[in-house]
């Protein structure tokens, strides 16, 4: 009788009593609510809007002088802005996610998700999410229970907790720290560790094997990456973000990668390095699908599985915060933020200076670019073998490095009033290295375009035909 | 510009109740993680655990310093030993270790010897903490630290620097040889010749 297969409708179970009055009552709120919700889901979303800004204008007005009476008022403060780091870091991996497969769709000539919740399946991560936290968490029997259960954390913490020194703008930022850069290196140093324990803790060939290949991937490239770092630090002569931020807020031609030779190959040093340190393609060989089945979180699934992907998307953004603070102008857009003095007083020029000049929301296009370009490079590049990747690291980019450090030493030494000459040759250059990057960046975006423009012809003709939006 | 000023003056006075509190909050909370690592430590008999409860007591370590305001002590703390150091070991176990779950069982007279250099450093620690006279009052923590130790090190300092930095580079070089590659064809030939 019980190999008789049974279709899951008929195996809904029953509930009685309270408990059956509860589901019951839950299905009713359902069957009325979801139609309604759909019905008038704008007039949802912005009244949760609206309702959102005045709990916080009241909480700002009445509850606030009450804490400060108390003495709570930090404290509460610190409170509400770790539950904020942690709603925004959940909000941008899963945006990402969804952005990825967007991306790898068209790279593939496919559409990606495009049924979840309507335009472009734009709630893809969410179903994603729910499906995620409803499966069965499963524990291989001969596992370390204790350290896998907690190896997903120990990836996710470090960089959740460098959003906490990572400036958005020159005023914000969490903590602004003296030792800001260090901080962030040393907090992005100890994601490794929540990995090599998921690999172990798993007691699978594969994973174990993952996770000795991340072990030796970002333990090698932390020292190109840290030294490459340190040119445009000399450069800039602090550690604290925001010093370094406001140095550059003088127009494309200010920004430290533009400085000299040296700091503009260090930019690419970098950027190969945090490749490398995410664990992006080409270096994507801890998970890699094709050798490994899924790397170290082979064993994972449901929510843990997850929150690895959250950590390395938060990690992604991090690293590219970073090289947009030290390398790229951090929150100042390419044009001089003088200029922005000009638009006069008054909230409206604020609010212009903040979009046009500088602000939060440049430094946010410019890690959003950087995510795309390692979404792009992820999707183009074939994987590395494991001795390329120490050789590239070892044999090429490590001299590089050195080479960039001496090079930036005395470039530096001699870049002062005492020798005019040379300091005005240093100027020339700068500028020259300015304008290779802004054609290096037309040719990306030339070529981005091409492929965006031709995207009808990519996909196909019958599926732009059966999915008109796309 | 007035409004915002008297605003953030309040703010700062306002820090010391709530803020005390939770300053406490946060020590007794790293204190105790810190203790449970290094009993943890001396208790686990696998390795990798070992490893996991050492990184609890150095993150809580560093999340002393943090607290007491030394930032830069905290964040070479969290870059050298929980990044650097506990990697290599936990990376070293993955390498060396023949099966998944290695433990350690050790012998009697390991254990009286380990408790003799316990008791001896406890007696020594407690006898230097009870006659040390300290300071009543914190003095203020500069904010700007790394500047400051840099000239230092650079400055009235460099000879142990140096000398500190002369003692990585023999490591690197030792562990360069040690894991050179061997090519026996080469010294086979020429032992031929």
């Amino acid at each position: 009788m019980s190999s008789i297969w049974v279709p899951w409708s008929d195996r809904r179970k029953q509930y009685t009593g309270l408990r059956g009055r509860i589901v019951s009552c839950a299905a009713a709120v359902y069957r009325i609510g979801g139609p309604l919700l759909k019905r008038f889901a704008p007039v949802v979303f912005f009244g949760t809007v609206i309702v959102a800004i005045a709990a916080i204008w009241l909480f700002a007005t009445l509850v606030m002088p009450l804490l400060h009476k108390a003495g709570w008022l930090f404290v509460v403060r610190d409170v509400i802005i770790a539950v904020a780091v942690l709603g925004l870091v959940t909000v941008l991996a899963m945006y990402c996610i969804w952005w990825e497969r967007k991306v790898a769709g068209r790279i593939q000539s496919r559409l990606g998700p495009m049924r979840t919740g309507g335009w472009h399946g734009w709630s893809q991560s969410l179903a994603d999410g729910i499906k995620c936290i409803t499966k069965e968490d499963t524990v291989p029997d001969d596992a370390d229970h204790l350290l896998f259960r907690l190896a997903p954390y120990l990836a996710f913490v470090p960089p959740v907790c460098a959003f906490m020194a990572l400036p958005f703008g020159s005023s914000w930022v969490f903590r602004d720290m003296d030792l800001g850069l260090l901080f962030l290196l040393s907090l992005l140093g100890l994601e490794i560790i929540g990995i090599l324990v998921a690999g172990w803790a798993s007691a699978s060939k594969w994973t174990l094997l993952g996770a000795m290949r991340q072990g030796c991937q970002v333990i090698s490239y932390e020292i190109p990456m840290g030294m490459a770092l340190l040119v445009p630090i000399m450069c800039a002569g602090t550690l604290r973000l925001t010093a370094i931020g406001d140095m550059q807020s003088g127009g494309w031609f200010t920004w430290l990668a533009f400085r000299n030779p040296f700091t503009f190959v260090a930019l690419f040093v970098y950027f190969i390095g945090s490749l490398a340190s995410c664990k992006r393609a080409p270096f994507d060989l801890p998970e890699a699908e094709s050798e490994l089945v899924g790397g170290f979180h082979t064993e994972y699934s449901g929510f843990r599985w997850a929150v690895f992907f959250f950590g390395e998307y938060a990690a992604m953004f991090v690293v590219s915060g970073i090289t947009t603070i030290v390398f790229l102008g951090a929150w100042h857009s390419p044009l001089p933020a003088e200029w922005g003095m000009a638009l006069g007083k008054g909230w409206l020029a604020d609010a212009a200076r903040g979009v046009i000049f500088s602000g939060p929301l440049w430094f946010f296009y410019k890690c959003t670019w950087f995510i795309f370009t390692h979404m792009w490079l992820r999707w183009t590049l074939p994987r590395l073998r494991i001795d390329q990747v120490l050789y590239a690291c070892v044999q090429v980019l490590l001299p590089l490095t050195m080479v960039l450090l001496l090079g930036n030493t005395v470039w530096e030494l001699f870049n002062s009033p005492a020798h005019p000459a040379f300091a005005g040759f240093s100027t020339v250059v700068g500028y020259l290295m300015g304008l290779v990057g802004a054609v290096l960046l037309g040719g990306f975006l030339v070529i981005a375009g091409h492929g965006w423009w031709n995207r009808r012809r990519l996909v196909g003709r019958m599926t732009v035909q059966a999915l008109p939006g796309a | 510009m007035a409004e915002s000023t008297a605003w953030t003056m309040t703010l700062l006075a306002s820090a010391q109740g709530g803020a005390g509190m939770a300053e406490s909050l946060c020590f007794w909370v790293l204190a105790i993680g810190a203790l449970a690592g290094a009993v943890g430590v001396v208790i686990s008999k696998e390795i990798i655990r070992t490893a996991m409860c050492l990184l609890a007591t150095l993150v809580a370590m560093a999340g002393l310093y943090f607290l007491l305001g030394g930032y830069f002590l905290g964040a070479v703390q969290l870059i050298v030993y929980a990044g650097g150091t506990l990697v290599l070991i936990v990376f070293g176990v993955m390498l060396t270790a023949r099966s998944p779950q290695v433990s350690f069982e050790p012998r009697w007279f390991e254990m009286a010897a380990g408790a003799v250099i316990c008791a001896v450093l406890l007696a020594t620690l407690l006898h230097v903490v009870l006659r040390t006279t300290w300071p009543g009052e914190a003095g203020d923590v500069p904010d700007a630290t790394v500047a400051a130790i840099g000239q230092q090190f650079l400055g009235d300092y460099l000879v142990p620097f140096e000398a500190a930095s002369i003692l990585l580079l023999v490591v690197m070089i030792g562990a360069a040889f040690l894991a050179r590659p061997i090519r026996r064809d080469r010294r086979r030939s020429r032992r031929n010749v």
